[in-house]
């Protein structure tokens, strides 16, 4: 899950409980009579307000029109994997057109993780997150050892992937699941 | 977390996006002297005049926003537990981390290897692992220690030694 959504999600929630618990504070407040005699839910004169200004509702329909743009918007961002799916290596459109299919390496990429000992599934992505970004999440068996399948990943796994792609600066996200059985499925 | 804070995201989102709608519909047929829709608007509004902020449900519903806002708030806020532990780099832009789930499973192996362990629970945090080890012994005597250089040492094979401290404690029970 993409960590801007995760923030977008927390900076959004925490506003709304904001709104709704100052709001409900202060209603409840009001109340109680802690303004003076707690005052009717639609006052006369809102209601007098909304009857003479035609433009009121008009501007409350544009709030509502922005409201379920942006929501829309937020929603989208839930559902949004950020999974690219073809790489595009061309460097000069005069010299032909490369276009690399992201699934053919990060099958490439599985199957040299999996071959490791001690290796029980694994599973690779290419996302879009601080650029392009290969993710690669490797389930460990209980008796690997761990220090030597990180180091192959990181040294010879992530250096076949970034020569492949003609990109050696080329991010790469690893998760390590150890104390998997070894009888246990992988990732796929 | 995430995944809950992602659910509550999607449903209010969705809430948001239909509630906004519907009340731009009803605005503009309003504006054209045509009938509510879904919204029964003319008598919200008279019920509404009716009620000053003291009536009960008006009351119960500003108890209700208030509750579901520090909801909210506690959800947003809250940190919980982290899905993965970074480990410390080596390589140049490869950031690799180790799951939380698998490192809780690795260190109960660790943990339930030293003779006289029944089970282990194991819980990690950012900077900590709690290991609650169960025995059968009558006397544990250095149980707790030889638990706690088990655990030491996976966190040290995993790299993690410098960044999760354990705590160890051993209790005579049947474990989980």
């Amino acid at each position: 899950m993409s960590r801007r959504v995760d923030t977008a999600n927390r900076t959004v929630l925490a506003l709304l409980g904001l709104l709704l618990f100052g709001g409900g504070a202060v209603g409840l407040a009001a109340s109680f009579g802690v303004f003076g005699d707690p005052p009717p839910v639609l006052p006369g004169s809102a209601r007098r307000f909304e009857d003479q200004q035609p433009w009121f509702w008009w501007a409350v329909a544009g709030v509502c029109l922005v409201v379920a743009l942006l929501a829309l918007r937020w929603l989208l961002a839930q559902l949004h994997t950020g999974r690219v799916t073809r790489l595009d290596l061309t460097r000069d459109d005069r010299d032909g057109r490369t276009v690399v299919h992201a699934g053919a390496l990060t099958e490439a990429v599985e199957a040299e993780a999996q071959s490791l000992r001690g290796v029980v599934g694994a599973s690779a992505r290419l996302v879009e997150a601080r650029g392009r970004t290969l993710t690669v999440a490797v389930e460990l068996a209980d008796h690997a050892d761990v220090a030597e399948v990180r180091r192959t990943l990181e040294d010879r796994v992530v250096a076949h992937a970034r020569e492949a792609v003609d990109d050696p600066g080329l991010p790469v996200d690893i998760e390590l699941r150890p104390g998997r059985r070894s009888g246990s499925r992988g990732l796929r | 977390m995430t995944v809950v804070n992602r659910v509550l995201a999607t449903l209010l989102a969705l809430a948001l996006l239909l509630g906004g709608l519907l009340a731009v519909v009803e605005i503009v047929l309003a504006a054209l002297d045509q009938q509510p829709w879904l919204v029964p608007h003319p008598a919200w509004t008279a019920w509404l005049s009716d009620r000053t902020l003291a009536s009960g449900v008006v009351r119960a519903a500003l108890i209700g926003a208030v509750v579901l806002g520090l909801v909210l708030l506690a959800l947003a806020l809250r940190r919980g537990r982290p899905g993965a532990l970074p480990l410390p780099a080596r390589v140049e832009a490869v950031r690799t981390t180790a799951s939380r789930r698998g490192l809780e499973r690795t260190l109960r192996a660790a943990a339930t290897r030293p003779d006289g362990v029944r089970d282990a629970r194991v819980k990690a945090r950012r900077r900590t692992v709690r290991v609650r080890a169960a025995t059968a012994l009558r006397d544990p005597a250095d149980l707790q220690s030889r638990v706690g250089q088990a655990v030491a040492e996976r966190l040290e094979e995993l790299g993690l030694a410098g960044t999760l401290r354990p705590r160890v404690t051993v209790s005579k029970g049947a474990g989980r």
